[in-house]
């Protein structure tokens, strides 16, 4: 047999054998991960209010945030949010006034007020090299809330769950 | 020889996916206000897409004859290996467990390799072979394939000439080629090729 054909019997041979198993069935999946927002502390109490703070939207174009506020007292509360501003260690600072006006809770009652501040936040991002830092002012008529701000993206994918019954025996095995 | 050949194998062995994390953020609008405002997350934003760049790294073997000048064909043997790699924009990120996807998809690569090529039963016949080529590369019967087209270069005595070639059910490869003094070429062989590294970024 020429050598030419016992390599092309065994290249052959070595090719037919490669195989590719199924993708078995799997209770999550992983679709893409965003960059995230970390707010320290991101609740307090200001007068007469417990306040919570979060980023509600995040996107090239700018960010949104919530301010819940609850009366923690037996009295009614009055209180409003003013304004809401960002300040990035790199120099970008934007800031917004709320609108919503100010209010009585009624003890243990909550109201929440969103704030846009857009600005041009990938190019932020982008100059920052993939992690912001600043700080995030929040004020109300019952006092400033100062809350450190980090942006980083924490996985290049997230883990969303598909399948509970899958997840289930996934995780329980 | 040797060293090579375990230097690419290594390279072939599994594929690697960088996620750079320019232009990461989603879309948003932020004027707009949150579809629930009391629930406290983040709001998943639109998916840009992304932009990927692909490398590969394969091995080829191939069996064929060559049709000489006036008549006369003979066998031809070659055996070699490539590289390549291309880039191309998605309109939806992918998933982690689709990381392979990336080397699937339609797109255009950019190749260069060599061979080691010639008649093994001839004395010296045996030559190096340079080439650079534009690949096509798309599914075809749920299986990779691509075709391509490009130049060779015989780097023992010049001889140059164009080629193509259609590469189908994941590695069966169909070559035509010409070289200037020794005539046409067909080749059918096999391409061990495997996605090697990929850089992901968003749009």
């Amino acid at each position: 047999m020429p050598r030419w054909l016992q390599l092309l019997v065994v290249a052959t041979g070595a090719y037919l054998s490669l195989a590719t198993p199924a993708r078995p069935p799997h209770p999550f999946d992983y679709p893409r991960g965003y960059p995230v927002w970390l707010l320290e502390p991101d609740q307090a109490r200001l007068g007469c209010a417990e306040v919570k703070v979060w980023v509600a939207k995040s996107g090239k174009s700018g960010i949104g945030v919530t301010v819940r506020a609850r009366n923690a007292t037996a009295e009614p509360c009055r209180f409003a949010v003013a304004a809401v501003s960002l300040a990035l260690r790199s120099g970008v600072t934007v800031g917004a006034p709320a609108a919503l006006e100010e209010s009585d809770l009624a003890p243990g009652a909550l109201t929440y007020a969103y704030v846009a501040l857009p600005f041009d936040h990938e190019r932020a991002w982008n100059g920052a090299g993939g992690r912001l830092d600043g700080e995030l002012r929040v004020q109300t008529t019952a006092g400033t809330l100062h809350l450190a701000a980090t942006e980083l993206r924490e996985a290049a994918h997230r883990t969303r769950r598909r399948d509970d019954e899958l997840a289930r025996r996934y995780l329980e095995p | 020889m040797m060293r090579a050949v375990a230097v690419l194998a290594v390279l072939a062995s599994g594929c690697w996916v960088t996620h750079l994390p320019k232009n990461a953020l989603g879309h948003a609008d932020p004027l707009a206000p949150p579809a629930d405002v009391t629930v406290e997350r983040t709001e998943t934003p639109a998916d840009p897409g992304e932009r990927v760049v692909t490398t590969y790294v394969a091995g080829t073997f191939d069996v064929g004859f060559q049709l000489e000048r006036p008549t006369e064909a003979t066998g031809v043997m070659g055996a070699g290996a490539a590289i390549a790699f291309g880039w191309y924009d998605r309109a939806t990120s992918h998933e982690r467990r689709d990381h392979v996807d990336l080397f699937l998809a339609r797109h255009t690569t950019w190749g260069v390799g060599w061979r080691w090529r010639g008649d093994p039963d001839v004395a010296d016949s045996m030559g190096h072979v340079l080439h650079a080529e534009w690949q096509r590369r798309f599914l075809l019967l749920q299986a990779p394939a691509r075709v391509a087209v490009g130049w060779d270069v015989d780097v023992t005595d010049g001889a140059m000439g164009p080629h193509a070639e259609v590469i189908f059910m994941a590695g069966n490869r169909l070559r035509v080629s010409y070289l200037a003094g020794r005539g046409v070429s067909i080749e059918y062989g096999v391409v061990l090729e495997l996605p090697s590294m990929a850089w992901v970024w968003s749009r």
